[in-house]
């Protein structure tokens, strides 16, 4: 398959709560922001995709405009996925948005020594959080810009 | 576990002063043990002495006797002058006895009795002598053979003998009463000691166990101590897991109710779109309750600043920014100079924004919101009062106030959910204050803080 074959990813998404992602990704859709959207459901999964390991091997090695990473999933946990991102030359540009629903400071404190690049708390509200999804979807979509676009 | 400290101290100090009296007696026996040890030592010595006396005396008459026998058998004058001597040393030796025995009326008797037969006998034998110096020793042995010189000599012999036996006697009494003395001595001296021996045996059981008992102590204090870290880490995971689990499925219940609003409000009639209503409502306030309890344990655990806070400028930028959230009538909001305080500027936010927005709610529905913030110096502590003329409440509340989810108005009176003025007492009560509330139903209520006077540095 050619690489061509692959729809670019443009917002990477990795969430285990279905309802969670469900709800993000309604939200994102009404920014207009869901064509390029992929889900993963957990941090060992999204490493290899980011690698192009395991199930992903033959797919190239995929470069977001953005990554969502929930905190606390099974297996590998958001922070673990944020160290490796930011650890490997590779992948060190994607820009990594914690969205979660812990507020803990010691969370926030081991994000930012990994190099996060935004740390966001999920909302209860759904108005609220779909509304700051949109905001954060649209910033580094269509605004941030990094080495190599 | 709790040590009765008091009654142990009771115990030792009672012990203490009994080990004291009983030292004391101790040695108030020895002392007087041999005090009269040496007493009957010296009346020992005493009479060893007039003992010696005695046989000086004795030894002194019979050189005396010898003097003259040998003077009137030979007629040699060194013979008087052996005799002078030896009367002289019988003076001494006789007067000697009669100081020593002094106290003893019967030896003072025999020698005064002595001193008249010896005086008595001195003058026959000075007679004789002169008989012998005039009229020549043929005379005077005549005329000593009319005299029963033996018999003279006898009974002086036999009196002194008498006073050495009398001496004897008391001598073998009072040996008698010196060993018993010594005897005495010796216990009173060894119950001194062992009881000494005792005390200090005790003393090293009681360091020894004392010294085991706060190791003891100690140990158990750093077990309580390690158990106490478990659960307090125990229970940042659990409030960890209660910020995130319990949040999801929140998330779940109101964003899924309003997509089907959304999506679906168009099909359902307006009791249906009520009940969506009322699903989200209460997922709002579940959050909210969630996130007010995380924050209120939070304040335990997070770390605390001290640094010097301006609480009037502190409490003016807070005012000004609860104003701006007010609706209908804009209160009279009067805040006096505070004195400034040592503490975390950010957790003393928080008390000002919890009770200045109480204060705004609360008073809200009056013609004439007027809210006041004063303080005065009690002592070492500053006290700061927030005043309002809203609804007030009931003094037989007061107690519940502080507590953590209790309110004195139903939610839809009043939005809330009861952990304002936990917080408020928890921050307050972290910087060493205290915190009151008083009221009046239907009059406004005032709520006040303590906290110590700033440090100077």
């Amino acid at each position: 398959m050619n690489s061509k074959d692959y729809e670019p990813v443009e917002i990477l998404l990795i969430e285990d709560n279905p309802q969670d992602a469900e709800i993000t990704l309604r939200a994102l859709k009404r920014a207009n922001l869901g064509n390029h959207v992929h889900w993963l459901k957990d941090g060992e999964e999204a490493l290899q995709f980011l690698f192009s390991q395991g199930a992903y091997e033959a797919r190239p090695q995929p470069r977001p405009r953005v990554m969502l990473l929930d905190i606390k999933m099974p297996k590998i946990d958001g922070i673990e996925v944020l160290k490796r991102i930011k650890a490997d030359a590779r992948t060190r540009a994607i820009p990594v948005v914690m969205l979660t629903s812990s507020a803990e400071e010691s969370d926030l404190v081991r994000s930012y020594d990994l190099g996060v690049n935004s740390y966001l708390v999920k909302p209860v509200d759904f108005q609220r959080f779909s509304e700051e999804v949109a905001r954060v979807g649209y910033y580094w979509v269509a605004m941030n810009r990094v080495p190599g676009t | 576990m709790r040590v009765p400290a008091l009654s142990l101290e009771r115990h030792t100090l009672l012990g203490f002063s009994a080990a004291v009296a009983l030292l004391a007696l101790l040695s108030l026996t020895a002392v007087r043990a041999a005090r009269n040890w040496a007493d009957s030592n010296r009346r020992l010595a005493h009479t060893h002495e007039v003992i010696s006396e005695l046989e000086g005396l004795s030894a002194a008459l019979n050189l005396a006797e010898a003097a003259r026998r040998g003077f009137l058998a030979t007629g040699q004058s060194f013979y008087l002058t052996e005799r002078g001597t030896a009367l002289g040393e019988l003076q001494g030796h006789l007067r000697g006895v009669r100081d020593l025995a002094i106290d003893n009326s019967s030896q003072q008797l025999r020698v005064r009795t002595l001193q008249m037969r010896l005086a008595t006998r001195g003058a026959e034998v000075d007679a004789l002598i002169a008989i012998a110096q005039r009229q020549g020793l043929g005379a005077a042995q005549q005329a000593l053979a009319t005299q029963d010189v033996h018999e003279a000599t006898l009974e002086a012999n036999s009196l002194i003998r008498e006073m050495q036996q009398t001496e004897r006697a008391l001598l073998a009494s009072r040996a008698n009463s010196d060993a018993r003395s010594a005897r005495t001595l010796a216990l009173a001296f060894g119950a001194l000691l062992v009881t000494i021996a005792g005390i200090l045996a005790w003393l090293s059981l009681r360091i020894r166990y004392d010294m085991r008992e706060s190791a003891r102590q100690a140990a158990e204090l750093q077990r309580a101590n390690t158990a106490l870290e478990a659960a307090n880490r125990e229970l940042e995971s659990f409030s960890y897991s209660v910020s995130h689990d319990l949040r999801s499925p929140l998330r779940a219940i109101d964003g899924f109710a309003q997509m089907l609003d959304e999506d679906y409000g168009g099909v359902l009639d307006d009791s249906g779109r009520r009940y969506i209503r009322v699903v989200r409502e209460g997922s709002q306030r579940m959050a909210a309750l969630i996130d007010d309890l995380l924050a209120f344990s939070r304040l335990s655990r997070q770390s605390f600043a001290r640094m010097p806070v301006d609480m009037t400028a502190l409490a003016r930028r807070v005012a000004s920014e609860a104003l701006e959230g007010v609706a209908g009538a804009t209160p009279a909001l009067l805040i006096d100079d505070l004195p400034p305080v040592s503490g975390d500027p950010a957790l003393l936010r928080q008390v000002w924004a919890n009770l200045i927005g109480n204060a705004l709610k609360y008073s809200a529905r009056s013609e004439q919101p007027r809210v006041r913030i004063r303080a005065t110096r009690d002592g070492e502590m500053v006290r700061y009062e927030v005043e309002d003329n809203g609804v007030g409440f009931d003094m037989q509340y007061v107690d519940k106030l502080f507590g953590v989810f209790q309110r004195l108005h139903r939610a839809d009176e009043y939005p809330g959910t009861g952990v304002g003025l936990a917080i408020v007492q928890r921050i307050v009560m972290r910087h060493g204050g205290t915190v009151s509330a008083r009221g009046v139903h239907g009059k406004g209520a005032t709520f006040g803080f303590t906290l110590p006077v700033e440090a100077k540095p």
